[in-house]
């Protein structure tokens, strides 16, 4: 088991002080390695807190996180930075590409933060494999969507994560787009072998993965189609 | 630690445009800063060197008795580092020639005088210390005031009778150091050599002179302290009573100490304005700048970065544009600082040093490098708040970091207020005027932002207009209210040092130029005897030269007010001339006079004008008038009545007006007045002033008057008032010019900010280009964003900097303060325009760009 | 004189009016002085307390000794010999009986003509004397630095006054008292409240024949 969700409950609190929000209500996920696991859900309904919780950006009101056998509650800022740089891998809606590095310095961050060596190598080569290797040099503003989001792919794989966060993925490109890189993303994902977990309301991207999930009223209910 | 420098530069290098437009915006900022406290330092120095020359020294000592080498050494130890002296004496004597007798002013000099400011000798030829050497000071020689050879009908080269010698007049002085005003020119003065001087016998036990030791000290040496310190050593080993004195440059001239006095402070003022206004840029731009990077922090924390970490990288950028733009602004300041004063040369005083001030380089450099993790500390704070988790939100992400007041993010504010503070402080040069302005700024923020944000909101919410375009610029003056309100913050303190120093000005200026209407008077008369009045009217009037300004004088002590006793607040141990001050203050006598209209010189600030003459039948009390300032040390206010003792005879009045005498007119003023119609039996002299006699009339004019009138002291003031008035016209050469700088120099800085701020729409502009908005409407919702923001943020500013140089002309300037709505108007209006133009400029560029580079949201 | 009557200048004549009636020498005749005291700064006590100038100081003296005595301090700082006679018509409404005569020193350290003191002088005395004032003349001297003509002829132009007019003169009225830095202020020519005790000394032991018990 890669992942476990114990009993999670996330509230913030209102504008006006007086009553909690609640956003996750004793939410129980388990996921095993190599398995890829979609969430659905409405817009609104907490995926994008669900992210946040399992990357270690927030943390829960109640409940535990466990990534590879450790509660991400236990840790400190500063070894929940180490262990995000070197365990988790997020693919963001936006891309989220740092604007003024070129697509292989952006790749090669992740590898420098977590002090890996040949990280140019490594990440050129990640490159590569995402057919981008024309394209190292060129700043985010000099790449279509499409390429943006296939550089933030390589970024997210580069350090070879343990898990692989996607946040609605394709739901910036066009649909030809969209499909073309989901291609890329299973293909990548199923080389490696890779745990993944998709948070999108694209259900012919959710179709792709191994369970689908539903998010709804704060709790993941799985789902056949 | 490598990897960030590395990713830090990395970064910059790829986006080399924009660090060299911050680079560049915050250089024209401190390029400013320099320039004007550069400036600001050269004038201080010439204006300094001019009121030195008035002294002829730095600091002198005097006494009635010479003073013991050992008596001297000991003075001398507590100045600290002396660079020259050198000895004088100066006494009245009568001289003689062989065909007139005339009461002179005899000053024995020796090698090295004068220490500053120089002797003007005939021809306008300065005299050179060897000129000295070799002719006054070799031999009983003496050189005289011109108008002495026409008073003694003798001529150069001939000799006089000086007490026991009978030395020859080898040179005519012109123009020679000293000068205050009332000991001025009872005799005309003549130059002897100091040891010549003890041969005449005049100076001998029994005579009444004044042994004068005059210093020249280190330029940065604290004239004021050593002065303290003096007078106490004075008091320690010679008694509190003795005639041995201290005085600096500054206490030359009763006058032009106090202008002096007001230029120091209004310069420190300036200081003030420039180190604010540099700080007011520097930090928006900083502080933008960051608010730019939260992505990017964001970005960073959800790849596994420490916010340590991310901190480090956003600060070692700032803080490496800031040191670049400071090395930029200081090469730029010495580069072509020099040339552009070469340019002005024109516009300087003649002998007018511009330095190239190291103080303001250093602080540039300050400012751009501290200041960077300084001014963006609040901005860090609120930043460690940034959650990684923004990066997920699932709607456009706004970079809202506003966040609540917690007391992290307002103990962030504390460095910048105590690093403002001891630099306010600092650059003022005093606890009070750092502290007062450090003050009333930190009002004016919260004011600015309250009103700001106030605006901001309502605007936004209320506002709906069917045209769009002003239903646009108003949803974006709402939507943007996080950044706007900085820029709001921005232009508004701008726009309150841009006003304050023009307003401060104003109020200096007034009180220090000189009244046209008045002309400068060439002779005082005292002593007229009441009966001489009219004779010596009919006789001057026969000379063509009608006497002004007759001022009856009659000499009364004040012994009750409001039917009790008094004391008098104005109790100084300082200089001679304060301890004469409270000596007469003791002796509660005064100079009265009488007239019905107020001269020239005079207003009313507070009451009325005098009825009339004094009605003889009515049961009221007489009318007085008191000078304000004279009514503010005897702590007399409007309605007060006031009983003197005029020669044995009380008289009572009543205060009817309070008034305000500008001195710089040079007329006979008196501190009290009354109406016509009661002083008139009381004994009293008179005096009077000639103007616009010429030099070569002058001695004939006066010789002549003596014969008829022997009794009047006839006093030649021309000299002195050139030197006051050479003094005060430089004084307010420089408030002006400092003011117009300061204008000039806040300009540049909102120029800077505007620019930012037209640069960071650059995308929304570009969105809705692409949307298909017409130009127009994009330049109008720009003008229109930008104009509200300016005129407001200006006016509120504005309006701010009113109060806040009221309160300072209150502690600094003895409250000499006038609106000047016309300035403030223009202020407002000119930073409208302005923010206005720089926006369009801004809008045009991006306008013409091709879309395309900017479609892609990254 | 003491008493602080509101003053309505309209009623100056009056009011003079009421002041000869409340002058006591008014009212008990002959038996009392009325001393004018008609100066400069050093009457009027330049620089120290009124009660520690020497009119004050002489007024206590003779009360001390005995004398029915009024003083009337009538000095002015900076006054000239020439305010001299128009000053004494002023106060003659008062009818002094003994004018104390302290003025050219103002005249002496402006330089100004020692011939056109002595005749502004002349005219007081024989004012006075015209009134039936007995007059009694301060002598002055100027400091050296005048020069040695100056000073001696200044000087010279008391002892000669009171020689013409038959007037008692203190030779020098400081004596004792100038160029002693103690005993002046820092000025060096206005006496401290001590000069002032000592000058006073001096004028009473030339005034007392003058006065009558």
């Amino acid at each position: 088991m890669i992942l476990k969700l114990n009993k999670i409950h996330k509230q913030y609190p209102s504008a006006d002080n007086t009553e909690a929000v609640k956003v996750l209500e004793n939410l129980n996920l388990e996921i095993h390695q190599k398995e890829t696991v979609a969430i659905i859900g409405q817009s609104g309904c907490g995926k994008s807190t669900l992210l946040s919780l399992i990357a270690g950006l927030d943390s829960p009101t109640t409940g535990e996180v466990i990534l590879d056998g450790q509660s991400l509650q236990t840790m400190n800022e500063e070894t929940l930075a180490k262990y995000r740089s070197k365990q988790i891998g997020i693919v963001f809606q936006r891309f989220h590409l740092m604007p003024h590095l070129t697509a292989l310095e952006n790749v090669s961050l992740p590898l420098e933060l977590s002090r890996q060596r040949n990280s140019q190598q490594q990440a050129a080569q990640t490159l590569e494999t995402m057919g981008l290797g024309h394209r190292k040099n060129h700043f985010p503003h000099q790449l279509s969507g499409g390429e943006c989001q296939r550089v933030a792919i390589a970024r997210a794989l580069v350090i070879k994560p343990a898990l692989l966060l996607a946040d609605e993925p394709t739901g910036n490109l066009d649909e030809k787009t969209g499909e073309k890189l989901s291609d890329i993303l299973f293909d990548m994902v199923e080389s490696i072998s890779m745990t993944l977990l998709l948070v999108t309301h694209n259900h012919s991207l959710a179709h792709r993965c191994q369970r689908k999930l539903q998010l709804r009223d704060g709790s993941l209910h799985e789902t056949m189609d | 630690m490598r990897l960030w420098i590395k990713l830090a530069f990395k970064e910059l290098r790829n986006n080399s445009r924009f660090s060299l437009f911050f680079i560049l915006n915050l250089t024209l900022g401190l390029v400013g800063f320099i320039a004007l406290d550069s400036f600001k330092i050269s004038i201080h120095n010439h204006i300094q060197l001019s009121s030195k020359a008035f002294l002829a020294a730095d600091l002198e000592v005097s006494s009635n008795q010479p003073l013991t080498l050992q008596q001297q050494t000991s003075l001398e130890a507590s100045m600290g580092e002396v660079l020259q002296k050198t000895r004088q004496v100066s006494f009245l004597s009568m001289v003689a020639s062989p065909q007139a007798t005339r009461l002179v002013q005899i000053i024995g000099i020796e090698q090295g005088y004068p220490l500053y400011g120089k002797i003007l000798l005939k021809d306008q030829i300065p005299a050179t210390q060897d000129s000295l050497r070799n002719d006054l000071l070799n031999g009983p020689k003496v050189w005289v005031q011109p108008e002495l050879l026409a008073a003694l009908n003798t001529k150069q080269g001939e000799q006089l009778r000086v007490g026991e010698l009978s030395p020859q007049i080898t040179q005519q002085i012109l123009e020679s150091p000293g000068g205050s005003f009332w000991a001025a020119q009872i005799g005309y003065k003549l130059f002897m050599g100091l040891e010549q001087v003890e041969k005449t016998g005049l100076t001998k036990v029994g005579s009444r002179r004044k042994y004068i030791y005059l210093y020249k000290l280190p330029v940065n040496a604290p004239l004021k302290q050593i002065r303290k310190r003096l007078q106490t050593q004075i008091a320690d080993q010679f008694g509190p009573n003795s005639s041995v004195a201290v005085k600096t440059h500054h206490d030359a001239n009763q006058q032009t100490k106090r202008f002096l006095g007001y230029l120091n402070d209004y310069l420190g003022l300036v200081s003030l304005v420039a180190l604010f206004l540099a700080g007011i840029g520097t930090a928006y731009l900083f502080r933008s700048y960051l608010v730019k990077k939260t992505k990017e922090i964001a970005i960073l924390l959800s790849l596994g970065a420490t916010k340590r970490e991310t901190f480090q990288l956003v600060l070692l950028q700032i803080a490496f544009l800031g040191t670049a733009s400071a090395l930029l602004a200081s090469a730029l300041a010495i580069l072509f600082l020099p040339l552009l004063s070469q340019v002005m040369q024109n516009f300087l005083p003649k002998d007018f040093q511009s330095v190239l001030s190291w103080q303001s380089i250093l602080l540039a450099l300050g400012m751009g490098t501290l200041g960077s993790v300084v001014f963006c500390l609040p901005v860090l704070v609120r930043i460690r708040n940034v959650k990684a988790q923004i990066l997920f939100q699932e709607n456009q992400m706004e970079t809202n970091i506003t966040g609540g007041f917690s007391k992290a993010a307002l103990l962030s504010y504390c460095p910048i207020l105590l690093i403002a503070w001891m630099l306010a402080v600092w650059q003022s040069h005093s606890w009070l005027v750092g502290s007062i302005f450090i003050l009333s700024l930190l009002a004016s923020f919260l004011i600015l932002g309250v009103i700001g944000w106030s605006m901001l909101s309502i605007v936004g919410r209320y506002f709906s207009s069917s045209y769009l375009i002003l239903r646009l610029s108003f949803r974006n003056l709402y939507r943007n209210r996080v950044s706007l309100l900085s820029s709001f913050l921005a232009i508004g303190i701008g726009a309150l040092l841009i006003n304050l120093i023009p307003q401060v000005q104003e109020g200096l200026q007034q009180e220090i130029t000189q009244p046209e209407s008045s002309s400068l008077p060439t002779f005082f008369f005292f002593d007229i005897q009441p009966e001489q009045v009219d004779p010596l009217q009919q006789f001057l009037e026969e000379q063509n030269h009608p006497l002004n300004n007759i001022s009856p004088m009659i000499r009364a002590r004040l012994s009750l007010i409001n039917g009790g006793t008094y004391q008098d607040s104005h109790v100084h141990l300082g200089d001679t001339r304060e301890q004469e001050e409270t000596k007469r203050a003791r002796n509660r006598a005064y100079n009265l006079s009488y007239r019905l209209e107020l001269s020239a010189d005079e207003s009313i600030v507070e009451g009325r004008a005098f009825s009339g003459t004094f009605n003889m039948e009515s049961d009221a009390l007489p009318e007085i008038s008191v000078e304000i300032r004279f009514a503010e040390r005897l702590g007399v206010q409007l309605g007060d009545q006031l009983t003197f003792d005029v020669q044995g005879i009380p008289i009572e009045g009543k205060v009817v007006n309070l008034r305000k005498v500008q001195w710089t007119g040079f007329q006979p003023n008196f501190f009290i007045l009354f109406q016509p119609g009661v002083l008139e039996q009381a004994p009293g002299t008179f005096l009077a002033t000639l103007s616009q006699v010429t030099a070569q009339e002058k001695v004939s004019l006066q010789n002549k008057i003596i014969q008829k009138f022997a009794n009047i002291s006839i006093v030649d003031v021309s000299r002195v008032i050139q030197k006051v008035l050479d003094i005060t016209h430089q004084i307010s050469w420089a408030l002006q010019v400092m003011a117009l700088l300061a204008v000039f120099a806040g300009l540049i800085v909102v120029y800077s900010l505007s620019r930012f701020n037209a640069q960071s729409r650059q995308q929304e502009i570009n969105l809705l280009k692409i949307l298909g908005a017409d130009f127009p409407d994009i330049r109008s919702m720009i003008l229109l964003e930008f104009g509200m923001i300016g005129l407001l943020a200006s006016a509120v500013g504005a309006l701010l900097s009113l109060v806040i140089s009221r309160l300072l002309s209150f502690f600094l300037f003895e409250s000499l303060w006038n609106v000047t709505w016309s300035l403030t108007f223009a202020t407002i209006f000119g930073i409208s325009i302005l923010s206005m133009a720089t926006a369009y400029l801004g809008v045009r560029k991006t306008l013409r760009q091709n879309p395309n580079s900017l479609l892609q949201a990254v | 004189m003491k008493q602080s009557r509101r003053f309505h200048p309209p009623k100056l004549l009056f009011l003079l009016g009421i002041l000869f009636l409340l002058n006591p020498f008014q009212l008990y005749g002959a038996t009392k002085t009325t001393l004018l005291m008609l100066g400069d700064s050093l009457t009027a006590g330049y620089g120290v307390d009124k009660e520690q100038a020497f009119p004050f100081l002489l007024q206590k003296k003779f009360e001390m000794e005995g004398y029915q005595i009024t003083v009337i301090n009538g000095g002015i700082s900076g006054s000239t010999s020439a305010s001299a006679l128009g000053r004494l018509k002023w106060y003659s409404r008062i009818q002094p009986n003994l004018l104390f005569l302290e003025l050219g020193a103002n005249d002496g350290l402006r330089g100004l003509s020692v011939e056109s003191m002595k005749k502004n002088l002349g005219k007081a005395i024989q004012f006075a004397q015209a009134k039936g004032m007995r007059v009694i003349l301060a002598g002055m001297k100027m400091p050296l630095n005048y020069g040695d003509t100056y000073t001696k002829q200044f000087e010279t132009a008391f002892h000669e006054l009171a020689e013409q007019y038959k007037i008692p003169i203190i030779p020098f009225l400081l004596e004792g008292v100038a160029g002693n830095p103690q005993l002046n202020l820092a000025d060096g020519i206005h006496p401290t409240t001590e000069g002032h005790r000592i000058i006073s000394q001096t004028i009473f032991k030339h005034l007392q024949p003058l006065v009558k018990k």
